[in-house]
């Protein structure tokens, strides 16, 4: 149409950066990976073809099973208890009308923290001798719980610090889509006689499902990622039990020196990624008009 | 009557959220009263209130046996420079793929660089580790230096970046540009005087994020990064930990060290943060 | 000016990195850096003997530039160490384990080879035992110094309660059940990494089937889930059902382990000799200081083979990148550190301050006129006592089985696991370890 906006040199110019970075980090590892991944290498000595010998392993490996498991309870865990937490506090929050700024920014204060430092102190929270909640469960008179060496409570403790790092980041996302929707739509339903629960349910949420979704798909990005966490609480222990996919690649690829399997680990969580968005996309997005993320 | 109840129907909310904000907050004040205590045991005896006596020696101890200035300052500007060059090379390329008419080759980019968002960054360690190793920057080694980590945190976050800012640019309405091509500008000149003001709100709502992002990284930093001088801040306070993790006074003193900085940022910037997190982004 | 926007973008990235790079690179001119692992209160004399060391070195060898890099154990070993050798960046000197750590890594020519250097010095029959460190007849470590692993106990405990340092495991155990009955935990454990329960379970083990059956199993010719290995677990499910460790253990780190002891909660604990030195040092073991005496993992009757074996031997010191020998500056400064950190002097200073045991023979009328605490008289004591020592397992078996069994113990503490399920997961991975078609 006009050639400002055609010259090539200019397109390949704008790109370039871009481009060299992503082949770089993206698309070169990945290949790279998925290559090692049919090899038998320790990482030091030279690399031996054993075709599918690494996947076979582990497809056999309870324990890779087990971590893709815990994997799957930090994503339950996020779209069915955390996000319903998220909305009801943003709902409680966007009634209010004084303090709405003091609790936006007090909810968000966790957030600006590095992990490693929240997995730090909340492990001293969970001390069993002289941490917080056991020093309140006895005082109370209840039995300590073993929060993070009881192979019963390790993951779920986890995922509770893991959803008291990120809960007030995506109140405020949330909050934020309520407080945009037109004040007017609102005050037609009160005319119209509708409860505050009614609006809430019929009208607020449905009107912020797009934001819901970008939580959601924030959240399971966030557990196909976690390891920072799991590493500075628990190291994957006790005995395997709190690994997920990445702590687990570490643990075989690095501490074991397998780096032909690690990397057929790698490429499982690239697959397994592939399959979630795949299954989000059908039933949530779906459902969702528009989708900005 | 009705006063009465309707402000105390006013005021249930207020304390449901109170309650909250103290489940949120109270992990803080615990870690600052225990960092102010003599030992484990007087954590033990009294772990809720204040202390009896003052041990601010466990603040002394912490920055001796931590150097948290350092890592933090290290954790500072690599997540300050990644954020920008990342914002940097993604708006161009957002610009080329959503403005420059090249609509085929801008679809296949745009695909390719979707998947980039699906590819979770810790899948990839052992090959970028493998990849840095080899890599030379100015005839000086990569890996062990402080440009193992900004590589992969400026290529990490793009997917991310890119897809946020193409859907921004998108929907710039065309006819903008059109006038400024009548008035004689470049494409350059279109992307830096017209394009990118237009985008800041997007922009600030991305560096937020991939500041966060970058603040946080802990496994390459781990892996990456020898030198205990050239430590992020999670990795240098997860090896603090390591070696004095039984003493939790002193450990106590070391977390609020690490995060007063941060703390401190948020207070006076906070008002920018959670709107800019919100502003670009997130439209209902 | 307007395509300069681009132009001057890259440049400010590209020289802000250059800067950097170089920055971080100055490391790489003739700097050495040294990788230790002593860190923390329990180890500060180590750390000043490493920094004595490097003074006279730098002295001997001037104009080379060095840097101390202390990382954590545990951490160096499995995580830190091993990537490094992956991208062949280790440091020149480091922090290394004899057994099979310095077999892989010899395997990819990492390590340098210490044969040559040790007869220039004058130092090859100086030490008691390099096998850990011997692979095909050459030296790549030289260990810092020799350890045993036993029990520790709180003496005037023992003597208010009449109690006496057991001689059989039946013996033990009726200390165990006296003290948990008393309302104290018998034995202080802190199992969030899974070497220090492995501790007591391998002595249990070599009690139960035989001090040699750790060496058989890489090879095949002994088994994990063989019956007294069973029954050595099954002891030891035992005690932890019988609450004879403290609730909650698995989740404490390894420095826990002695601050039980110290602050009198638990009566006994399985350690190695190395933590001697915080019974000596007041200001780490309180009232605790001096009170601490030392036994071997008493006789099992019944057990296989020789049962005055103890877990010993010289596992723990110090190789050196294979790089070093392309620059003679750093080879210089090697043979200079093993000058000085490996000779009497050192080997006693280690022995007074720290209660280290000597990895070398050091002649007989300076180790009897040095001045060591009553504790390490008696860890040398039983030393001598024993018959023999065996090598700890993680020096014997590969990565891969070492973590299926570190994962077991856990479980096993952790009441998941039965200990015949636990070892059949072992040997499972010891199988898959030993066999060709390994992954």
């Amino acid at each position: 149409m006009n050639k400002t906006l055609r010259k090539p040199w200019t397109y390949v110019l704008f790109l370039l950066p871009l481009l060299v970075l992503y082949i770089m980090f993206f698309i070169y590892p990945m290949i790279s990976a998925a290559i090692t991944s049919f090899m038998k290498w320790n990482g030091l000595t030279e690399p031996k073809f054993n075709g599918l010998t690494n996947y076979k392993h582990a497809y056999h490996d309870a324990k890779f099973w087990d971590a893709v498991l815990n994997n799957g309870k930090f994503i339950l865990f996020s779209v069915f208890v955390q996000v319903p937490i998220i909305l009801f506090f943003s709902l409680l929050i966007s009634n209010v009308k004084k303090l709405k700024g003091l609790y936006k920014t007090a909810v968000f204060v966790p957030s600006v923290m590095s992990t490693a430092v929240i997995g730090i102190l909340w492990s001293f929270i969970y001390e069993p001798d002289i941490g917080l909640f056991n020093l309140a469960l006895t005082k109370i008179g209840l039995q300590p719980v073993m929060w993070l060496s009881d192979s019963q409570w390790a993951m779920f403790s986890i995922l509770i610090t893991n959803a008291w790092q990120w809960t007030g980041f995506y109140i405020v996302m949330v909050l934020a889509a309520i407080l945009s929707i037109p004040r007017e739509i609102d005050e037609a339903a009160i005319v119209d006689g509708a409860g505050a629960f009614t609006r809430a349910t019929r009208i607020t949420v449905p009107l912020i499902m797009p934001v819901i979704s970008v939580v959601i798909m924030l959240s399971i990005a966030g557990a196909m990622k976690a390891a920072d966490i799991i590493i500075v609480m628990t190291k994957g222990g006790p005995g395997g039990v709190t690994d997920v996919m990445a702590t687990y690649l570490i643990k075989y690829g690095i501490t074991n020196a397998k780096y032909g399997y690690g990397n057929s680990i790698g490429v499982l969580i690239f697959v397994f990624s592939l399959m979630l968005t795949a299954l989000y996309q059908v039933l949530v997005a779906r459902r969702v008009e528009r989708v900005e993320y | 009557m009705t006063m009465t109840k309707n402000s105390l129907k006013r005021s249930i909310p207020h304390i449901v959220l109170f309650a909250f904000l103290i489940l949120t907050l109270y992990p803080f004040l615990f870690v600052l009263f225990s960092s102010i205590k003599s030992d484990n045991q007087a954590i033990a005896s009294n772990p809720f209130g204040f202390p009896a006596s003052f041990h601010f020696e466990n603040y002394r101890e912490a920055w001796v046996n931590a150097k948290i200035s350092v890592y933090f300052f290290n954790s500072l500007y690599i997540s300050t420079l990644c954020s920008v060059v990342t914002i940097l090379f993604s708006s161009m390329g957002a610009y080329a793929i959503s403005r420059i008419r090249y609509l085929r080759i801008s679809n296949v980019m745009y695909q390719a660089i979707l998947i980039g968002l699906l590819i979770p960054g810790n899948a990839l360690l052992l090959p970028i580790f493998i990849m840095l190793n080899k890599m030379e920057f100015f005839g000086h080694a990569v890996l062990g230096t402080h440009m193992a980590l900004i590589l992969p945190y400026t290529a990490g976050a793009i997917p991310f970046t890119v897809i946020i800012l193409v859907a921004f640019m998108r929907s710039i309405p065309g006819e903008i540009e059109e006038a400024s091509v009548m008035d004689g500008l470049s494409a350059k000149g279109i992307f830096s005087k017209i394009i990118m003001p237009i985008t800041v709100p997007a922009l600030v709502t991305v560096f937020i994020i991939n500041f966060i992002g970058n603040w946080n990284e802990f496994l390459m930093a781990n892996f990456f990064i020898s030198s205990d001088n050239l430590r992020t801040l999670p990795v240098g306070m997860v090896g603090f930990r390591d070696i004095y993790n039984t003493n939790y006074a002193q450990m106590s003193a070391g977390i609020v060290f690490s995060i007063l900085p941060v703390m401190i940022i948020y207070a006076v910037l906070q008002k920018q943060i959670i709107e800019g997190l919100t502003a670009g982004g997130v439209k209902g | 000016m307007k395509k300069s926007l681009l132009v001057s973008s890259l440049s400010l990235v590209l020289a802000a990195s250059t800067v950097l790079s170089t920055a971080g690179a100055a490391s790489k001119t003739g700097t050495i850096v040294i990788r230790h692992t002593q860190l923390g209160e329990a180890k500060q004399q180590r750390l000043n003997i490493l920094k004595d060391v490097l003074a006279r070195v730098s002295k001997e060898v001037p104009g080379v530039k060095y840097k101390l890099d202390g990382v954590d154990s545990d951490v160096n070993r499995k995580e830190k160490l091993r990537s490094e050798m992956v991208v062949n960046k280790a440091p020149a000197i480091f922090d290394l384990f004899g057994g099979s750590d310095t077999q892989l890594y010899v395997e990819a020519n990492r390590l340098l080879d210490l044969t040559p250097i040790l007869k220039e010095l004058g130092l090859s029959n100086k030490f008691i035992s390099l096998n850990e460190f011997t692979v095909n007849g050459k030296i790549y470590g030289l260990p810092i110094g020799g350890y045993q692993e036993g029990y520790f106990y709180n003496k005037d405990y023992f003597k208010a309660h009449g109690l006496k340092v057991p001689t059989t495991l039946a013996e033990l155990e009726k200390i165990a059940a006296a003290v948990k009955k008393d309302g104290k935990t018998p034995f202080a454990q802190a199992s969030k990494a899974a070497w220090v329960p492995l501790m007591t379970a391998n002595t249990l083990w070599s009690r139960y089937a035989g001090p040699d059956i750790t060496n058989g199993f890489s090879t095949g010719k002994t088994k994990w889930n063989s019956a007294p290995m069973i029954s050595a677990f099954t002891k030891y499910q035992e005690w932890v059902k019988k609450g004879y460790f403290k609730q909650g253990e698995l989740g404490l780190d390894y420095a826990e382990q002695r601050n039980q002891l110290i602050r009198g909660e638990a009566v006994m604990m399985y350690d190695g000799s190395w933590a001697s030195s915080v019974f000596a040092d007041k200001a780490q073991a309180g009232d605790m200081t001096g009170k601490v005496g030392y036994f071997a993992l008493p006789a099992v009757a019944g057990g296989k083979g020789n049962q005055t074996y103890v877990n010993g031997g010289f596992s723990n010191g110090y190789g050196f990148s294979a790089k070093v020998k392309n620059d003679k500056k750093q080879l210089a400064f090697v043979k200079s550190f093993i000058k000085n950190m490996y000779n009497d002097e050192m080997q006693i200073r280690g022995l007074e301050a720290d209660g280290v045991l000597p990895s070398m023979k050091v002649s007989s009328t300076k180790l009897a006129n040095a001045k060591v605490t009553p504790l390490v008289k008696e860890i040398i004591a039983v030393g001598n006592k024993a018959s023999g020592a065996f090598p700890a397992f993680d020096s014997l078996v590969s990565a891969d089985v070492n973590t299926a069994l570190s994962e077991g113990i856990q479980k096993l503490i952790g009441g998941k696991v039965t200990p015949k399920a636990m070892l059949d997961a072992v040997q499972k991975a010891q199988n898959i370890a030993n066999s060709d078609d390994d992954f």
